[in-house]
């Protein structure tokens, strides 16, 4: 039995178009505590992680635990019909395997979704110890990611004591943004372990930064190995994605 | 002219056809400056017209076969296939998956035994056909070689021999009166999926093709507009419409692939025929395909591509065209009888020396003849690389180098490496 309610429609919006970016199936394990998904790509490149805790939703209850698996496109199609101030109700119905949204607005509208059969397998997340930990306006992150964009296919994050470095280049030039650590400054904070520098493919990290919604943004990795990006949403809510870095040619 | 007389005669030993440029002319453009064409020419000869036909009715079994032009789209040439010969010979004419086999000049001569009717017509006539129309649809829904009654304005003429999309064309004439002397044998399902209007055109090719339906069959339904809602049907030329199907089956099969879990090694299939070589390789990764095409003119010739990766595209291959979907599309079938996902690249050579244009169904049906045969299975990417490159003669750094599916799976590593 699962039931919960959520006032804002837009948190769910955010939520589905940041599953959207990676994924073509949802699976969610819903817990007394709250809802969780841990997802690989189809590649297996890059990962994204949800935590939502009980505390965000206005009435939520759950026994046991419940395995919820939908279908992205239909998520995406009824999210685009929720009206800004709706509010959802969620309810899973075991005998029928549907879940259902409720919206509340002028009218009552009921979307019954099909339950796909979860994986048998269920990713977990990882225990990855990153030397770099640096927190920064999401949008001076986006525009890093489209301005080395403009020339190149990948994105090197080379981090120091004071700074993060973003670069790119091909055959048509080269492309650097520098973030100092300051007042006024969109790097707000730099953990620095030891000096490190990985390279990550661009497509990928411009399908996530277009998907974070909060004003700031956590990034952790270490040289050559994967990257962490973790965002709030609806305060106590959290994403995260992860992805694989690029290496030279092997 | 004098000038015109000294290029008549080629030398002795150079070849029967210019291999650069014929590619390009396909025998109507005169690009090599032998006239007269010397593919026509022996088009001609194989096709033995004077003595088939005599008169300007034309009376045959059509294997079945329609042709529909696209030039002057939206007002296409259009007409059935009609060979001066009864019987059910006839049916070799159409089947190309039976072709391999054969050495080019029998195809050809096969081929060329059958005339191509023409007249002109609207595509939107597919919504409400004419008499005509009607009855060339007809034919279009049967699966076997069907009597029919053609007589003609003209005697038939070569004109443009060879497409590089559809299967060649023999000698072409404008059409007077066609008549069906038989009933169409047409399969149930045909039926089913032609007769209803409200079906998308979409939908009844995937239906068509599960059923089992040969692929030449569904490609000629969809060209003589028997698909789709009522309102939208419309004729289709039969080079976009063979694409059009490799496309539909082939987004539908690859829907149904990424559900699927990834091959444990790297599988390499290869086969040759006509002056083609296709080699296949299979990687365990998610889905992702390339066709990699390249004209052997001598060393290091150029090697064109195009690529997808899992979600597949959205725009057209304008490099590689139309092989591109007609060896995505055996790929596809391959992974969904073995139920498993993989990523692959497929490694096309044409030997111009051995070949003349016949149509992107070589590539298709080389492809397939070859994922029958049991797979080599290697378990690294370099031993893989080194066995497709066995079958090639141009240099495997050559595909390499322009491959961007190659240079992804060598560049981009995979989370699960870094978990413990």
């Amino acid at each position: 039995m699962f039931h919960a309610t959520l006032d804002s429609s837009k948190t769910w919006k955010l939520i589905v178009d940041a599953l959207a970016t990676l994924l073509t199936e949802t699976h969610f394990v819903i817990t007394e505590k709250g809802m969780t998904l841990r997802q690989l790509d189809s590649s297996k490149a890059a990962m994204i992680a949800l935590d939502l805790p009980a505390a965000i939703f206005q009435e939520y209850e759950c026994d046991g635990e419940v395995e919820i698996c939908l279908g992205v496109d239909e998520l995406t199609k009824v999210s685009k019909r929720m009206a800004g101030d709706d509010k959802l109700v969620f309810t899973h119905n075991e005998s029928e395997s549907r879940f259902e949204i409720k919206m509340l607005g002028q009218a009552e509208r009921r979307f019954s979704l099909q339950l796909l059969i979860p994986p048998e397998e269920r990713t977990k997340q990882p225990s990855i110890k990153f030397d770099v930990q640096a927190e920064l306006f999401a949008d001076a992150f986006k525009q890093a990611v489209k301005d080395i964009g403009v020339v190149s296919t990948y994105l090197r994050i080379n981090a120091d004591d004071d700074t993060l470095t973003f670069l790119g280049d091909s055959d048509t030039g080269e492309a650097e943004v520098i973030l100092r650590t300051g007042e006024e400054s969109a790097l707000c904070e730099l953990q620095t372990k030891k000096k490190s520098s990985a390279m990550y493919a661009i497509n990928y990290l411009a399908d996530i930064s277009k998907s974070m919604a909060s004003d700031s943004v956590i990034i952790q990795f270490s040289s050559n190995k994967p990257i962490m990006m973790e965002f709030s949403i609806a305060e106590a809510g959290r994403i995260s994605f992860i992805l694989a870095p690029r290496v030279e040619r092997r | 002219m004098s000038q015109s007389r000294l290029e008549h005669t080629p030398k002795k030993d150079t070849p029967s056809f210019n291999d650069r440029v014929c590619a390009k002319c396909m025998g109507h453009r005169s690009l090599c400056g032998v006239n007269p064409c010397p593919l026509l020419m022996r088009a001609k000869s194989l096709a033995n017209l004077d003595t088939s036909l005599t008169g300007l009715d034309l009376i045959g079994s059509s294997p079945p076969s329609v042709f529909v032009g696209s030039y002057g789209y939206p007002k296409v040439l259009m007409g059935p296939l009609v060979p001066p010969i009864r019987g059910k010979e006839a049916e070799l004419m159409e089947r190309p998956d039976l072709w391999l086999s054969k050495s080019l000049d029998q195809i050809l001569s096969i081929r060329f035994k059958l005339v191509r009717t023409k007249s002109r017509l609207a595509i939107q006539e597919a919504i409400d056909p004419s008499r005509l129309l009607h009855d060339t649809q007809t034919l279009a829904l049967s699966e076997k070689p069907t009597d029919s009654d053609a007589t003609l304005l003209k005697r038939p003429q070569f004109t443009s021999v060879f497409s590089d999309r559809t299967l060649p064309i023999g000698p072409s004439a404008p059409l007077h009166k066609f008549r069906l002397e038989d009933n169409p044998s047409v399969p149930r399902k045909v039926d089913k999926v032609t007769s209803d209007t409200d079906y998308k055109a979409v939908l009844g090719v995937i239906d068509l093709f599960d059923e089992g339906i040969q692929q030449e069959h569904i490609t000629r339904l969809l060209s003589v507009g028997l698909l789709g809602q009522k309102k939208s049907r419309k004729l289709v030329p039969t080079e976009w419409s063979i694409t059009a199907v490799d496309d539909i089956v082939g987004k539908e099969l690859h829907r149904r692939v990424l559900r699927m879990p990834w091959i444990n090694d790297f599988y390499v299939f290869g086969d040759y025929a006509l002056g083609n070589t296709v080699v296949i390789l299979f990687m365990p990764r998610a889905w992702q395909f390339e066709a990699l095409e390249c004209w052997l003119y001598g060393k290091n010739s150029n090697v064109i591509s195009d690529h997808e990766f899992s979600k597949g595209r959205t725009t057209y291959a304008k490099d590689v065209v139309g092989a591109y979907y007609a060896t995505r599309l055996p790929a596809l079938e391959y992974l969904t009888r073995i139920r498993r996902q993989a990523g692959v690249l497929v490694f096309m050579e044409v030997n111009p020396e051995k070949w003349v244009p016949l149509g992107v169904w070589r590539f298709r049906e080389i492809a397939r003849r070859a994922l029958t045969r049991k797979p080599r299975k290697y378990s690294t990417l370099d031993e893989a690389i080194t066995e497709v490159s066995n079958y090639l003669s141009n240099p495997i750094e050559n595909y390499l180098k322009v491959s961007s599916v190659y240079n992804e799976v060598r560049s981009q590593t995979v989370l699960t490496d870094f978990f413990e």
